[in-house]
């Protein structure tokens, strides 16, 4: 368990990364979406790598940004560690993404990143008072411990 | 369709809602020969259009081939790669270059913001021009641009679609490789639109040559007087010259020694003529000769050429009526820029 919470802050601070990416790529290089997606790809070490690269892929094949990201999601499901308030985040990532103009593509992104940095707190809060009370566990156990022995 | 020009084409469906692009590709060749653009129009019959020619797209039955709203956004799509941010510019001012330098113009609702168009939304009609590289179509002018062996400043000149570019990219690749006895020379294509290299991704569909350097994107103002700064070109090459400021960067030039290939919206001389900067170009002198593209019978016919006599300020253009290998004005006809590649036994690519 507590590796699975591990397991989704870490997701969720790719996520995070790869929304930065995506932004800073449109903003500063108005980089075509796919690339974009790409480009974040690259610097991604969990499972949302792959969410990110079927995107792209979705996004060659001339999908909306909506069927794109839905589907890549949707597709890694079972492989993410994420809860379904941070899918549906992630899912949201697609809305209409790519049919705006540039100021409100990135609003949207900033959006974006906001909702997956909320996500993300919640997520450390959940790991720490996990920690809490693993650490709380551990130090019963090792007085019991002791205990028996006395 | 040319069989040579077969990756062109696929290119250019490519853009195209698939369905469409089908229903074009399963044309007979032969009914596809000259194809200059396909219009779409939302719930409306698709359009082909041959040179001044316009047919209406059939289904399998017979009947006409309607658009629907889903092609439309799928057409949409593609030309956008889903990226309609990264070509604001480009829909802010009508059109979007697509890859292989095939250009669609668009037609949609405005969206303003403090007071001028931002871009454009619920779109209502594209029309895709199709680009061809027909090498070798230039040649047979070659000589027409030279006048004791000095290079002419030369306005190309022609209502749309006339192939006033498809000539001006060969004429580029010509000059700067030095064809016809002619030396090497150092040519900068300022390319507003991208249709003349069709650069994409740091490289150029269209092989202009070993000694042309492409300026993509850039206004042609700025774009010319970067090239004259930091190129040092003999040449100047650009497309669809005609807004106030392009006759700043044409004195520039002038001033620095450089050389003009430039092409132009008209469809007479009056017309040109009647274009304010224009007129103050030809009658400063500027161009030392005028070449007339007409649509009809084919695009690329050339309709007339001109070259200037008499001093600056008191210019004037005459007719010309030698100069042609194919010789098509002494004969009051006119050269077909396709018929020339295939005289010129090179193909498309």
């Amino acid at each position: 368990m507590r590796n699975g919470l591990k397991r989704r802050e870490r997701e969720l601070a790719d996520f995070l990364n790869g929304l930065k990416i995506v932004a800073s790529e449109i903003s500063c290089r108005n980089t075509p979406l796919a690339d974009c997606f790409e480009r974040a790809a690259r610097t991604m070490t969990t499972a949302i790598k792959d969410v990110f690269l079927l995107t792209a892929a979705a996004l060659k094949e001339n999908k909306s940004g909506d069927e794109a990201v839905g589907g890549a999601v949707a597709a890694q499901r079972e492989r993410l560690s994420l809860t379904d308030a941070d899918l549906e985040v992630c899912a949201a990532l697609g809305l209409r993404l790519g049919e705006n103009d540039r100021e409100h593509t990135l609003k949207h992104l900033d959006y974006m990143e906001a909702s997956a940095e909320k996500c993300l707190g919640e997520a450390y809060e959940n790991s720490a008072k996990w920690d809490r009370v693993f650490l709380g566990g551990g130090w019963l156990g090792g007085i019991a411990l002791a205990l028996f022995f006395l | 369709m040319r069989k040579n020009s077969y990756d062109e084409f696929s290119d250019f469906l490519s853009f195209l809602p698939k369905g469409i692009a089908e229903a074009v590709n399963n044309m007979d060749a032969e009914a596809l020969f000259g194809l200059t653009e396909v219009r779409l129009r939302r719930g409306r019959a698709v359009s082909l259009c041959f040179g001044g020619e316009i047919r209406l797209l059939c289904d399998e039955k017979g009947g006409l081939r309607l658009l629907s709203d889903e092609e439309m956004e799928e057409a949409w799509r593609r030309i956008t790669s889903s990226s309609l941010y990264a070509l604001e510019e480009e829909i802010r001012g009508g059109y979007v270059t697509v890859g292989g330098g095939h250009r669609v113009g668009i037609a949609g609702t405005a969206v303003l913001r403090e007071g001028s168009v931002s871009t454009q939304k619920d779109i209502l009609s594209l029309n895709y021009r199709f680009c061809r590289d027909l090498r070798g179509v230039g040649r047979e002018l070659l000589p027409f641009l030279f006048e004791d062996g000095v290079l002419q400043n030369t306005l190309i000149f022609s209502p749309p679609a006339a192939g006033k570019t498809t000539l001006l990219r060969d004429l580029t690749r010509l000059l700067s490789e030095g064809a016809g006895g002619k030396s090497r020379i150092n040519v900068t294509v300022v390319d507003e639109r991208g249709e003349i290299a069709a650069a994409h991704g740091g490289r150029c569909r269209f092989d202009l040559g070993d000694g042309v350097d492409v300026l993509t994107g850039f206004p042609k103002y700025e774009g010319m007087l970067l090239a004259l700064r930091s190129l040092s070109p003999s040449l100047l090459v650009s497309d669809e010259i005609g807004q106030a400021e392009d006759r700043m960067a044409v004195a520039e030039a002038i001033r620095g020694g450089v050389k003009l290939l430039l092409t132009a919206h008209a469809s007479s001389l009056e017309e040109l003529r009647g274009r304010p900067i224009l007129r103050e170009l030809l009658g400063d002198g500027v161009f030392g000769r005028l070449l007339l593209l007409a649509a009809d019978p084919r695009p690329g016919t050339v309709k007339a050429a001109y070259r200037a006599v008499g001093k600056e300020g008191n210019t004037a253009y005459v007719p010309m009526v030698y100069g042609f290998a194919a010789d098509p004005l002494r004969r009051g006809g006119g050269v077909d820029l396709e018929k020339r590649s295939e005289a010129a036994g090179e193909g498309t690519g």
